[in-house]
């Protein structure tokens, strides 16, 4: 009896200390992203280009869903940036968004997906990438940038006064910011603005130069003033004959 | 039914109870229990009506007051806190008072709950008072922050200024936090929703940790913060500029107050102004999503902010009780940093050349307050009724951006939640009946939500709550013990709109409608009801233990959200089919009190049925920008912990403090810990204190304080665990006679070695950004007289 009991005993012991089931928190990781058979984490393209973008999955038991998303970079959160006419000071261009959840099964698996660059666009564009397996553990974010070539686009050249520091102006309310510029297109300027916008998108001012087709339109001294503190884009946008979009843009702080 | 009609009786005869309002001027005196020597300036107060005195040159004192049982305190520094029931028909000879000497100051002072009021022994659950000198000392940049050095507290931040508070890992809709009587109502479920309370208006602070769902209501089934109301003015005019600089984030604040009392009546007005810049953290780079991203001057971009607050109380308080009109206005604009919303770049965290700037996206709230509490006294006991109307007006800016084939916003107002909400509650405070004190109760608070702004989450609203409740303590003198019990009923009720989202296709153009979220209408209702014991078996010991059964109702978020939280980085959906989640929830308390010497150990058990939490599913949203759903779904879960505190004066000038608090959540589905679950913290404090008044200074005290944080890996799935860190924090301060008046200068260096750590907490973990540096801090009191009458209210 009294072994029963120990036996008993023993074996309830056992069952208590037994290691439980290993919980899945592995996350799912991507074993490679290409664009265009290339690994890197930017890539060049060229406006109009067909793209192909591969991904490569994997997960310890299963996966489940993988989401692919492209838009403006800064998240699509802000329309300025890093562009690529100009470089920090040159703004997107056009606009362009793509998003595809795919469902995946097994452990490996390789999706692929070609896209066209709309020809209308330039700048930088963020291509991310997520993962979840089957409970719901879910891959860091992988992302790429697509910088996104367009000759076709205006050029354009801005310089103020004063000038930028950091890429911000600042001046304080009643001085006077001077801006000057050149737009170059083969094909012919038809249309340059230059504007102000506050923090809400809104334009607070706004100077028409004129445009009559030519390869090149110059400006020179355009003024602008404001009398509220604050935060303020200043844009320069030319249009060519083809309807292409240039942009140049830098940060304007009233202080 | 039948219970409702029975509780609207209750309150129909309640006020036949009093009457007979039969003036009574109490005499008596204070004096040291060992000495028998008289004590001068001891603080009497009567509970019942808030009035005060202070004892004379010879110990003695005089107040008037309603003839019948009354509840009275004496507090004096360096003496252990007295209360005492009395009936004035019993005190022919006066009411003698002897303070028993203590060198430990967590026992000078009376740990009150405004509600059962009575004094710690009474209470089964463990409280704590921190008052407006502790709180100075701890002075964190906000009230949630300054809390958060209690064992068993902690906060959840989303940068300095938004802070929310943990109480044993319980958040949000699970910890109640009530000012002058009412529930704090701003939209809290939000862990990137901090709490809209002016910290220098805040005079003394009570925390019940653990459930308190019988007297508060059941979103207390995790604890109480507790803001008592502020001690009435002195006869006369008076007021005191205070003042606030910390290094860190160049925080200018201030706050000037103005209060007066003749007789029985009296005002107090504030105004509180706080201005904030961008805060810096020990690092210039971190790391997130494989990039490197610069902070640049070591300052994270944005976070800066500014706070403007008033707040005007004005009442009478006489014999048969007291009226009190308090109206509040809070207005904080906050930076967020802007990784939170989207990924961060470096261009995006380029400085922009002012540390005050407020950005772009950022928080704009606003909070209104409108609160009556009044005290109406009988023979037999008291009436307390505590009514008021808030209103929260909370906006989430941020850049307009575009969102899939939508074009682009046109407002920077994401989100624009008007929440409003009306509540009164009344409690009939009864006198003891054969040694049973009860306290029957009835509370009702209703709201409304609507909203705004480019982005949803939630959809218009409206709710109520009801609880009706009684409480009951018998003090069992032979058996030196108190024994309590309660039991609530709650109901309430939801009823929201369907909201629909426009479909656009390629080119940009409205092609339909799709219904975001469905109208919804529910019904809850539920008995809550808790048993606790205090027993003091000898002098000096304490034994509490807790039971209680509590529930909670789904709060509107966690029925009905759907969209994208960018304060939490996820897609959050409610599920309109959620059941009430009820805890089943245990805690022992056990007290050793010395002359020099206090130890106090308390752990906790919590069972969750019905754990409502936000789970990580295996789905993508289909929203633009949109990364998992996280769904509230529920489990069964259990928190569990313990929290130690131990004080040791080796002399009387030497304060010696080391405490600790570990909590430890579990999912029994998932198998892993729940998310935002404090580690486990150890605190050393040493502080130099002496009282002796010199002619010119007075009340001088410097120490230490060092803080060991565990790592933390019990965490949710995807939920990132974090690192252990080690900090040390330094302080002094004195009291300085200018003139008549004495002007307090209070100095503390937080993070004195400037270390760089990841607080499990914040919000920012998820970016892998530092938490604050080196911070000094400096307060500045400078109280003011106009005038001054005699010191009896």
């Amino acid at each position: 009896m009294k072994n029963t009991i120990f036996v008993l005993i023993s074996i309830i012991l056992l069952t208590a200390c037994r290691d439980k089931d290993p919980v899945d928190v592995a996350v799912p990781a991507f074993d490679f992203v290409h664009v265009n058979d290339s690994l890197s984490n930017e890539y060049e393209v060229l406006a109009g280009q067909t793209i192909t973008i591969q991904v490569k999955a994997s997960d310890n038991v299963e996966l489940r869903q993988l989401k692919m998303e492209i838009h403006p970079a800064e998240d699509g959160h802000t329309h300025d940036g890093e562009g690529t006419q100009g470089g920090e000071d040159s703004p997107n261009v056009g606009s362009w968004a793509y998003s595809d959840i795919v469902n995946l099964s097994g452990t490996t698996e390789t999706r692929t997906w070609t896209l066209t660059v709309p020809d209308s666009i330039g700048g930088h564009w963020h291509c991310e990438f997520l993962l979840i397996d089957h409970v719901g553990n879910e891959s860091a974010q992988y992302v790429t940038t697509l910088i996104i070539e367009n000759p076709d686009l205006p050029v354009i050249t801005g310089t103020t006064t004063p000038a930028a520091v950091n890429g911000e102006i600042t001046i304080v309310i009643g001085d006077i910011l001077y801006v000057s510029g050149t737009t170059d297109d083969p094909d012919g300027i038809v249309d340059v603005n230059v504007w102000l916008q506050n923090e809400s998108g809104n334009i607070v001012g706004m100077v028409d130069v004129p445009a009559n087709g030519s390869t090149g339109v110059d400006f020179s001294n355009l003024t602008f003033d404001q009398a509220t503190a604050g935060h303020y884009k200043l844009i320069i946008q030319a249009f060519d004959t083809n309807g292409f979009e240039g942009r140049w843009g830098t940060e304007l702080h009233v202080q | 039914m039948r219970l409702w009609l029975l509780c609207l009786g209750l309150f129909i005869v309640l006020p036949a109870e009093l009457y007979a309002q039969v003036s009574y001027l109490l005499k008596g005196s204070v004096n040291d229990s060992e000495t028998g020597l008289p004590l001068v300036a001891a603080i009497i107060e009567i509970h019942e009506t808030g009035r005060t005195t202070e004892t004379d040159s010879t110990g003695k004192f005089e107040i008037e007051l309603t003839k019948g049982v009354l509840h009275v305190h004496a507090l004096h520094t360096g003496y252990k806190a007295y209360s005492v029931y009395f009936n004035t028909d019993s005190l022919a000879a006066g009411l003698h008072i002897f303070l028993e000497p203590s060198l430990v100051e967590s026992i000078e002072v009376v740990i009150e709950s405004s509600v059962s009021r009575a004094d710690y022994a009474h209470q089964s659950t463990d409280q704590i008072n921190v008052s407006r000198n502790d709180l100075d000392k701890l002075r964190g940049a906000g009230l949630s922050q300054s809390l958060a050095a209690i064992p068993g507290l902690n906060v959840i931040q989303s940068g300095v200024a938004i802070a929310k508070p943990v109480i044993r890992g319980l958040s949000g809709n699970r910890i109640l936090v009530n000012e002058l009587g009412l529930k704090q109502e701003g939209q809290q479920w939000g862990s990137d929703h901090g709490l809209e309370i002016d910290q220098f208006a805040v005079d003394q602070v009570e925390i019940v940790k653990g459930p308190s769902s019988i007297l508060y209501g059941s979103d207390a089934l995790g604890g109480v913060i507790n803001i008592l109301p502020l001690s009435k003015p002195e006869q006369g005019l008076a007021g005191s500029f205070n003042t606030m600089l910390r290094s860190n984030n160049d925080f200018a604040g201030g706050s000037f107050v103005l209060e007066g009392a003749r007789k029985g009546t009296f005002f107090r007005a504030r105004t509180t102004g706080n201005s904030f810049g961008d805060y810096k953290v020990p690092a210039d780079q971190f790391n997130y999503l494989n990039r490197t991203l610069q902070i640049q001057n070591n300052r994270l971009k944005n976070t800066a902010g500014r706070e403007f607050h008033n707040s005007f109380a004005t009442g009478v308080a006489g014999r048969m009780g007291s009226i009190i009109f308090t109206g509040t206005s809070y207005h904080q604009e906050a930076g967020l940093f802007p990784g939170i919303i989207g990924i961060p770049t470096n261009n995006l965290l380029r400085d922009d050349g002012d540390k005050r700037n407020i950005g772009l996206p950022r928080q704009v709230t606003a909070h209104y307050k409108g609160i009556v509490n009044a005290v109406l006294n009988g023979e037999n006991g008291w009436l307390q009724l505590d009514a008021g109307f808030q209103q929260n007006r909370r906006r989430e800016e941020a850049i307009p951006h575009a969102h899939g084939f939508a074009p682009p916003d046109t407002s920077i107002i994401a989100h624009k939640l008007l929440l409003s909400t009306a509540q009164c509650n009344l409690r009939w405070h009864r006198n003891a009946i054969r040694q049973w004190r009860i306290i029957p109760g009835f509370s009702f608070s209703t709201q409304k939500n609507t909203r705004g702004g480019y982005e949803f989450l939630l959809p218009e609203f409206s709710n109520w709550n009801t609880g009706v409740y009684f409480f009951a303590e018998k003090e069992l003198e032979k058996r030196h013990s108190i024994f309590n019990m309660g039991i609530r009923f709650d109901a309430g009720g939801l009823r929201s709109v369907a909201f629909y989202s426009p479909i656009w296709n390629d080119q940009q153009q409205l092609t339909g409608y799709y219904q975001r979220v469905g109208a919804s209408n529910r019904f809850f209702k539920n008995l809550s009801g808790a048993v606790g014991w205090s027993w003091l078996p000898r002098k000096g010991v304490n034994l509490k233990i807790n039971l209680a059964k509590s529930f909670r109702m789904p709060n509107p978020a966690e029925l009905l959200i759907n969209g994208i939280h960018h304060g939490t980085f996820r897609h959050e959906q409610g599920d309109p089919l959620l059941k009430p989640e009820n805890g089943y929830q245990t805690d022992l308390v056990l007290v050793k009190e010395g002359r020099n010497s206090y130890f106090k150990i308390s752990p906790y058990f919590n069972y969750f049925s019905g754990f409502i939490y936000l789970r990580p599913t295996a789905t993508f949203s289909s929203l633009p920008d949109g990364a998992q759903v996280y769904r509230y779904s529920q489990n069964d879960a259990v928190f569990t912990g313990v929290e130690c505190f131990a004080e040791y004066h080796p002399i009387k000038a030497l304060h010696l403090e080391l405490n600790a608090d570990y909590v430890h959540s579990y999912n029994l589905q998932t198998q892993l810990g729940l998310p935002f679950t404090p580690p486990l913290r150890v605190r050393f404090n040493v502080q130099f204190e002496t009282p002796v008044k010199g002619k010119r200074v007075s009340d001088f005290y410097c120490g230490a304080t060092s803080t060991f944080v565990s790592s933390q890996k019990n965490v949710d799935r995807n939920e990132k665990s974090s690192a252990a860190y080690f900090l040390v924090d330094a302080f002094a301060g004195a009291s300085f006679k200018l003139g008549k008046e004495k002007v307090e200068l209070k100095f503390s260096a937080f993070n004195l070695f400037d270390i760089k750590y990841i607080n499990h907490l914040s919000i920012y973990k998820l970016l892998n950004l530092p938490e604050q540096g080196r911070n000094f801090n400096l307060i500045l009191r400078i109280p003011f007289s106009i005038f001054k009458t005699n010191k009896i209210n």
